[in-house]
């Protein structure tokens, strides 16, 4: 048997441990032992805006104390995400110059904290991103630009981010690929929180169907149909007397469970450094929604060598399951498939 | 996204004719101000009364209507806010101190980084419990 060719950096968000976070059970620094105690590591990546106080200005004396954890438990800082706050104002929205300010200075620190990627978000049009270039050199961060459903790689927005980085070519402008953009069903465990929480099996079913129906059409192309699509959702809702809480099921049903093929991916991976591994519960040792056998297949095709970070998002409606154990459910299943594939993940710095 | 940690467990106040609790955030990352709208706070169904509300966060009571500015003041993710208003003498003197009231929590908030097509994603959440008013310490 031939050996297994060096694959991709394992690692985690913080993002995964958000409920022990806001419900202050443990403090960063809490969460990133915990991380490197279980192994889940080495590559950690964290959102600005969720982590770090006085983002994207924390001082002196926590940026020292980052680093120096970091050096301490053996941690591979990843990605930092950082946000695209077009809408920051409520009388008018950023202009063209205020965004490059905005994120010019969320990316300095990610070079400070010594993150090699900075996520950005798909607020940010190509003139925007290839405004930021020479920022991006100066401070030696890639930007990767967020495939997060609704959008898919093939969504005519993605495209003109795609055409405007391969005509540039530089090295530094690509995208960070979200698993959930590339769903097959809703989670398991969502059907679960909703019949825990008094919702009629007929409207659960009426949700499923129409999931079914958006899954044939295939990923929204524009923004008109998502509308009308979370439109057609929240009536549901409504209907079964669920009106006050129609948006949560809007977001849950059209912004987290994608409808793009898998395949999608392939046509971006020589433009991507990192990758969500985004995923909503295991269950019986492997991940029911996002199909990580054909996600994955793309990744070992290309040759991927980027850093995954497991981003568990089952927390938005569980508050049972803990989310240190799902990710090493997530990551173990990553790496049998992996390892079948010829690969074997990276799981020391 | 959360909403049962809205409302924080045993902040539940009422001191003179001034109602509050304390909100934690429906969301997962740090909110500008500008962000928080359309709160509501209900004690067995009565609302305070709107001109009075206040949002306390970061060492400031503001009104609801200074908080659309304030887009450089942050809301961070650990951080409970306290919101509050006034309820009338016949309001108070309706409420057993020694009961459980239903409780009901509003608030709006806008996702800066999320278009909705027709401008920003406003998300309204809110929750529902009961509990009691705590005593004011002696």
């Amino acid at each position: 048997m031939s050996a297994l060719k060096q694959g991709h950096l394992q690692g985690t968000t913080l993002y995964s441990y958000t409920r022990m976070f806001h419900q202050r059970q443990m403090t960063m620094e809490e969460l990133l032992r915990e991380v490197a105690r279980r192994g889940q590591g080495p590559g950690i990546e964290v959102i600005g805006f969720q982590s770090i106080r006085n983002f994207p200005n924390p001082g002196d004396e926590f940026i020292g104390k980052f680093k120096d954890l970091v050096a301490e438990l053996g941690l591979i800082p990843t990605s930092l995400a950082v946000n695209a706050d077009l809408g920051l104002r409520r009388d008018r929205l950023l202009t063209h110059d205020e965004m490059i300010d905005y994120m010019a200075a969320q990316i300095k620190l990610a070079s400070v904290l010594g993150f090699p990627v900075a996520r950005v978000q798909i607020s940010m049009t190509p003139d925007v991103m290839e405004a930021l270039l020479p920022t991006a050199e100066k401070y030696n961060v890639k930007l990767g630009l967020e495939v997060h459903s609704h959008h898919s790689p093939r969504h005519e927005e993605m495209q003109a981010h795609l055409e405007r980085y391969e005509k540039l070519n530089s090295g530094y402008l690509g995208f960070v690929p979200d698993f959930g953009a590339t769903t097959v069903g809703m989670p398991p465990s969502l059907l679960a929180k909703y019949r825990r929480s008094g919702v009629p099996e007929e409207m659960i079913t009426e949700l499923l169907d129409l999931w079914q129906v958006h899954h044939a059409e295939g990923a929204p192309k524009d923004g008109r149909t998502q509308g009308m699509r979370m439109g057609q959702v929240a009536g549901i809702a409504a209907k079964y007397g669920f009106g006050e809480t129609a948006i949560d099921y809007a977001i849950n049903h059209c912004g987290l469970f994608g409808h793009a093929d898998p395949s999608e991916w392939s046509d971006i991976l020589h433009l991507v450094w990192h990758t969500h591994g985004k995923f909503f519960g295991m269950q019986d040792g492997d991940e029911p929604t996002t199909p990580l056998v054909d996600i994955l297949k793309c990744y070992a095709d290309a040759g991927y060598t980027g850093s995954i970070s497991s981003e568990y998002e089952g927390f938005h409606w569980d508050e049972i399951s803990n989310p240190f154990d799902q990710v090493d459910g997530h990551q173990k299943r990553i790496r049998e498939i992996m390892a079948g594939y010829g690969y074997e993940v990276r799981t020391k710095a | 996204m959360m909403r049962d940690l809205i409302i924080e467990k045993g902040s539940l106040r009422l001191d003179g004719n001034t109602l509050s609790i304390g909100v934690r955030m429906p969301w997962y990352r740090a909110l500008p101000l500008s962000s928080v709208c359309d709160l509501v706070l209900d004690i067995d169904g009565m609302a305070i009364d709107k001109a009075s509300t206040r949002w306390l966060v970061n060492g400031t009571n503001y009104r609801e209507d200074e908080l659309p500015p304030l887009y450089t003041e942050w809301w961070f993710v650990t951080d409970t806010a306290i919101l509050s208003g006034t309820l009338t003498d016949e309001q108070v003197a309706s409420l057993d101190l020694d009961a459980e009231h239903a409780i009901h929590v509003g608030l709006g908030i806008y996702i800066p980084y999320i278009d909705a097509g027709a401008g920003t994603l406003l998300v309204h959440e809110g929750n529902r419990t009961t509990m009691k008013i705590e005593k004011a310490a002696a």
